[in-house]
């Protein structure tokens, strides 16, 4: 511990802490821009400058450390006059006229830091040239007329994202915030992330569809978790008038730095579809508007009507794990329908339980990628299905950091690292194969045949290949592709050598909630055929063409959705489904952490959780559904995934 | 090392090559052969010599000093027959008017103490054996053979040896902090870029001397334990980087450098990095950066290089001067180097020495000397007879001395109160026909070009000043000008991050200090005393001095000059845009400035 004194006042901090986090701990609190918890301190916009007894010049608190015996004031004349300064500067430099700007009145840092200071006017004439909007981005605009140059948007592009989109161009007073050397937002490398968005401190970059709808302090916002992949991001949702606004990233978690991917944030305010507001029916062709009451009865009686084997039931998995677990009690316990399943191909969830079988918690947890300094990638599209995972790797350092990576279809990580051994296609045990070859420490005879046929780089593979006795905190992360019931054994040998030298498995499951569906004993990757009577549960998910296919040859058809779709066209009977914000539900992520979805906005009188449907319907048939799902679910995970 | 009576410079310059600098040296080397005397004169590759444009192809013979320029095939059996032979100088090549003395290889005034430059233009940068000649790596041979690492941080501790690239940091307590750096790989760099304007120290350092930097590079190496080191050369100097890399090639040939130097089982190896030409990247953490490949801006320290450099590593930087300071003090000994300088300043120091004195150049002095005998005594005074206004040192950070500073000693203590710095060694002397607000401006607009902009204080500040100056330099001054500029210019030092903005204010605070008068004429009066600010100044036709000549008439570029064939010309002060040309024409100084 270190003591230290901030305006007189004794306290003690860490080694290795700031000043900043001293002036903070002893109660007093400094004003910053560039400076932000999840970013490497950076000491460019001098506004925390503080006075250290002893020191030439004033000194940036977010950056200099806290050493013993240091006296620090932050309410001195001096640093009075220095915060004056630095804040007449930015307002001197461009156009913060905040009268006109969408984020005002607590939503900038630059007007609240000028607020707190006692500043009404500006001491210096702005003398600025006016830049372009650039509008070209679909998600966001980039205004640098309110930019002040504190390069968090930059910086959280490279250091938090690895996308290196973003950069500063030109010299001195020219700076200028421009993406790629300066082409057009909208037609740069950027990936919409929009995490460049949320952490600007004024209204340099916002947000396109809820710019000017509100202050912060004017919507509400619901803490929450992401279900658009099976990750597990933290999210805040903010509404207004029970509308969603926008969605934004949870700074205060720890977890990937509170990062949102394209998918998580703009995906669900981009919602399109109509929605459906009251209960369907098929008559003379046609859907037509039916009573809650009459449309459960068709269901009730439909069901009753087939012999249960021959009923199929399919769920999203999108759905909390309550909607799964009422959905397979409903069908599986008490009706014993012939197949309860979840759309889609993705069996990844039910070959980590399978292999669980076998090696107990085998798993990590996705901290793995955060320490790792290699990745053996095998099946995983982590740019297109798992972006916040992809960036845990994107932004490690291109020369220190080695990949191997080999899925179905070309992606972008590979672009990252120099140190990479990179190739298309499914031949997952030739190349852990040789990769074991090579930690064994002999040189495998066949490289050269494997690198010529996978038309590897060959002087790159080798670089890596050579470097694999200093892997530490190796990773191997299995996606879809690889993770089948086909490729059993081949996982098992593998897991087991990991094991053996000490890399670390995580294994992606897919949706959202795939994980817990399979621990439910819900089929994954079902096999789908024609039946008298099938149940279709989507909500608010997206149409599953392997689905349709069987659904066209299907009886009756019974469809709950959120939206009118592919699915509410074919059927006999459409229930309104409730949609992710308008009902509280949990949700269990790929490394087996059970989150929380919480309630944002509220549904229409008609919508209806698959639930409460559900519930309706057992009770029509004297059922009662088994809602405990935490006693299946909790005691299961940590047999899979090490804590 | 062989004897030569005379030796051949011939320009390199591009231009000079495209003009077939390459066949004329080729020519000359037939020639020489052809009458015999090729062993006594020694044919060297130089930079620029005369302006390429108008005088390349061009070579300079020395010991005589004669420029000989637009050269041509037909010219060199004449030119090696006169000039070699019979040795008369071929008056049909000599370049007039010229100060051959000015700015490459001039004979040391009676003051001045060669140590740096001591072997340039007299070895051949290209051939490390005229280097070893001269004793060159004894001193490596020495501290490999004889002393510990601690020994050489010691050496170098009591030899005062301050850091010459400004700051004056004790170099011997930086090679202990990097030698105390727990972590591995260390790093030792070498900074070369040098870009003051008008400084050109290192320049010649690198492209006379270069084995000079390398042996006391590789004895840094030896004392903080570092095995990798990089020079970081601008990109502007290419002789430097393509003598330095054939000096690099020729020192590892002969054990000198990369594995296992003398068999002594010390490995070292150098490389050569390039800088895009960036001010800033100077200052040692942006130099860093531009090493890592990213954008050239500075960090904040601590935590200092020594601890965490490049990629993170320990690494020491020191400026190219410093380390060809380490031999020397190694091979001739602390007493003989700690005799020349003042107390706290040891040894000696290049000036670039530049602006209205006599004598340009590159020139060496001890430490302690004072301002008016490196002026007068070796810039051999104001130019023209003109009467001294002030002197700039250190480059673009520097403050301006007045007269009243002149007898100081040039160290780093007495230039820092007096509010200047010493700097890399840039010198600049100023006559009365200078304007100090117009100086100041001149400097805010380099530095405000030059910031990085990644700190608010030294992008948006010096901007601020520079519009301030500006306008006062057009005449638009108001009184609140002076106590704004000094508030700017106090934040400014202390709130900017690196040296570069810290330093950028102190042209104008020390002109404000020294030359109030002129600022107060400028925002009072609407006058520039040094007839410099177009915008104060207007030119008149004198009735007694005019002869109507009509010269002035005839090279107006804008027509504002009247007047008749013999009669008195007028000025139209509507058109005129005070360019002054009619004021450089005029044979009988009848055009006036007020």
């Amino acid at each position: 511990m270190i003591k230290l004194t901030v305006n007189e006042l004794p306290v003690e901090v860490e080694l290795g802490s700031t000043i900043l986090q001293a002036v903070q701990k002893a109660g007093f609190n400094v004003p910053t821009l560039c400076y932000h918890p999840k970013l490497v301190p950076y000491g460019a916009c001098r506004l925390c400058l503080v006075e250290v007894e002893g020191a030439r010049t004033m000194q940036p608190s977010c950056t200099v450390p806290a050493t013993e015996g240091m006296k620090v004031h932050t309410d001195t004349e001096k640093t009075k006059a220095a915060r004056h300064f630095v804040l007449s500067m930015l307002f001197s430099e461009r156009n913060h006229f905040c009268m006109y700007c969408q984020s005002t009145d607590g939503d900038c840092d630059l007007q609240q830091a000028a607020y707190n200071e006692g500043m009404n006017h500006w001491p210096i004439t702005p003398a600025y040239k006016p830049y372009h909007v650039d509008i070209s981005h679909p998600d966001f605009i980039l205004d640098n007329n309110r930019c002040i140059i504190c390069r968090r948007c930059v910086r959280t592009c490279s250091e938090l994202v690895g996308n290196h989109t973003l950069g500063i161009e030109e010299r001195g007073s020219a700076n200028i915030l421009v993406a790629d050397g300066n082409v057009p937002l909208g037609e740069s490398t950027c990936i919409s992330c929009g995490n460049c968005v949320q952490i600007c401190p004024t209204g340099a970059l916002f947000d396109r569809r809820s710019m000017y709808q509100g202050r912060e302090t004017d919507l509400t916002h619901t803490k929450s978790v992401c279900m658009d992949c099976s990750i597990g991001c933290y999210r805040v949702v903010k509404t207004r008038d029970n509308r969603l606004v926008r969605i934004d990233g949870d700074m205060d978690a720890t977890f990937a730095d509170g990062l949102l991917c394209e998918k998580g944030r703009y995906n669900p305010v981009k919602e399109s579809r109509v929605r459906v507001n009251e209960p369907l029916i098929r008559r003379d062709g046609e859907l037509q508007p039916i009573s809650w009451e009459d449309a459960l009865n068709v269901v009730s009686t439909q069901l009753k009507a087939h012999d249960s084997a021959e009923i199929k039931a399919y769920i999203s998995g999108r759905q909390s794990i309550e909607n799964l677990s009422a959905f397979q009690s409903f069908f599986k316990e008490n009706y014993k329908v012939g197949q309860t399943a979840l759309f889609g191909h993705d069996e990844s969830a039910a070959v980590s339980v399978e292999l669980a079988r076998e090696f107990g918690a085998f798993e990590s947890n996705l901290g793995a990628l955060v320490d790792a300094d290699a990745a053996i990638v095998l099946g995983a599209d982590l740019i297109k299905d798992y972006p916040v995972a992809g960036f845990l790797l994107k932004r490690k350092p291109s020369d220190l950091f080695n990949l191997v990576m080999v899925t179905k279809e070309e992606n972008k990580l590979a672009d990252n690292f120099s140190n990479r051994l990179v190739t298309v296609g499914k031949n997952f045990q030739q190349i852990v194969d040789l990769l074991s070859c090579y930690k064994e420490g002999g040189a495998c005879p066949e490289t050269d045949q494997i690198i010529e046929s996978e038309s590897l780089k060959a002087h790159r593979a080798y670089q890596l290949l050579e470097s694999i006795q200093s892997w530490y905190h190796a990773v191997v992360i299995i996606g879809k592709e690889f993770a089948k019931f086909e490729n059993l054994e081949t996982l098992k040998k593998l897991i087991r050598y990991s094991q053996k030298v000490g890399w670390k498995v995580v294994i992606l499951k897919g949706d959202t909630n795939s994980f817990a569906a399979s621990l439910l004993g819900l089929e994954l990757n079902p096999e789908v055929g024609d039946s008298p009577v099938a149940f279709y549960a989507l909500g608010d998910g997206h149409a599953c063409h392997h689905a349709l296919v069987g659904m066209k040859n299907s009886g009756f058809k019974i469809v709950q959705t959120s939206y009118m779709d592919e699915f509410a066209e074919l059927a006999d009977v459409v229930l309104p489904c409730k949609i992710w914000a308008e009902e509280e539900g949990h949700y269990l992520t790929t490394d087996g952490r059970i989150e929380l979805n919480r309630q944002a906005l509220t549904a229409g009188s008609q919508q209806r959780s698959v639930s409460e449907v559900l519930t309706c319907l057992s009770e029509k048939s004297g059922f009662s559904l088994q809602l405990d799902w935490q006693a299946v679910v909790t005691d299961k995970i940590s047999s899979i995934v090490l804590a | 090392m062989a004897y030569y009576r005379s030796t051949i410079l011939v320009s390199m310059d591009p231009i000079c090559i495209e003009k077939g600098a390459l066949q004329i040296k080729e020519q000359i080397i037939e020639e020489l052969k052809l009458q015999k005397i090729l062993d006594e004169v020694q044919i060297l590759d130089s930079p620029r010599i005369g302006d390429p444009e108008t005088e390349g192809p061009d070579i300079l013979v020395y010991p005589e000093g004669s420029h000989y320029i637009a050269l041509t095939p037909e010219s060199v059996h004449p030119l090696v027959v006169e000039h070699f032979i019979k040795g008369r100088e071929l008056a049909q090549y000599s370049a007039k008017m010229r100060d051959l003395m000015d700015e490459e290889v001039r004979e040391p005034k009676d003051k001045e103490v060669r140590v740096i430059l001591e072997n340039i233009g007299k070895i051949d940068p290209r051939n490390i054996e005229d280097y070893i000649a001269t004793d060159g790596y004894s001193a490596l041979a020495k501290v490999l053979t004889e002393m510990t690492p601690e020994d050489v941080i010691q050496m170098v501790l009591d030899s005062k040896l301050r850091g010459r690239g400004g700051a004056g940091f004790p170099t011997g307590l930086k090679w202990k902090f990097a030698r105390q750096a727990q972590a591995t790989p260390k790093f030792m760099v070498c900074n070369a870029d040098e870009g003051d304007p008008g400084a050109f120290m290192n320049r010649k350092v690198l492209e006379g001397d270069p084995h000079s930097v390398i042996e006391g590079m590789v004895i840094g190496a030896y004392a903080v334990g570092s095995s990798q080191g990089y020079v970081y050369c601008r990109a502007e100097y290419p002789i430097a980087v393509s003598t330095l890399n054939v000096a690099i090639k020729q020192a590892k040939e002969y054990g000198l450098l990369g594995e296992n130097i003398m068999g002594s089982g010390f490995s070292f190896d150098l490389e050569v990095r390039m800088g895009a030409g960036a001010f800033v990247c100077g200052e040692e953490t942006a130099l860093i950066a531009s090493i890592e490949g990213s954008r050239g801006e500075p960090r904040v320290r601590p935590p200092f290089p020594a601890s965490k450099g490049l990629w993170g590593k320990p690494t020491n930087i020191n400026n190219v001067e410093t380390y060809a300071n380490i031999p020397k003090i190694i091979y001739r000994g602390l007493e003989w180097y700690t005799s020349m300088g003042s107390e706290k300043s040891k040894g000696t120091k290049t000036f670039a020495l530049a602006g209205n004195v006599a004598h340009t150049g590159l020139i060496e002095v001890p430490f302690g000397m004072t301002l008016r005998e490196i002026i007068y005594d070796i810039g051999g005074g104001i130019k023209d007879g003109k009467a001294f206004k002030a002197v700039q040192t250190g480059g673009p950070m520097g403050g301006c001395l007045p007269t009243c500073d002149l007898d100081l000693p040039v160290d780093y203590e007495t230039l820092g109160a007096a509010g200047s710095i010493m700097g890399s060694g840039g010198m600049i002397v100023m006559d009365e026909d200078t304007c100090m607000v117009d100086i100041a401006r001149f400097f805010m607009e380099f530095t405000q070009e030059e910031s990085c902009g990644k700190c608010v204080p030294c992008r948006v500040g010096t901007r601020r000043i520079l519009e301030i100056l500006e306008r006062i330099c057009a005449g638009g001054g108001i009184p609140e000008d002076i106590p704004m500029l000094r508030s700017l210019c106090e934040e400014i030092k202390q709130d900017s991050l690196c040296g570069l903005g810290q330093g950028a204010p102190n042209p104008v605070v020390s002109t404000l200090n020294h030359f109030l008068d002129e600022y107060e004429a400028h925002i009072y009066e609407k006058r520039c005393p040094a007839k410099v600010c177009r915008n104060l100044i207007s030119y008149h036709i004198s009735e007694e001095k005019c002869t109507g000549c009509t010269i002035c008439a005839r090279n107006c570029p804008v027509s504002a000059i009247t007047g008749e064939r013999k009669l008195t010309h007028v000025i139209n002060q509507d058109i005129c845009i005070r360019c002054g040309i009619c004021h450089q024409v005029c044979n009988f100084d009848a055009v006036e400035v007020n």
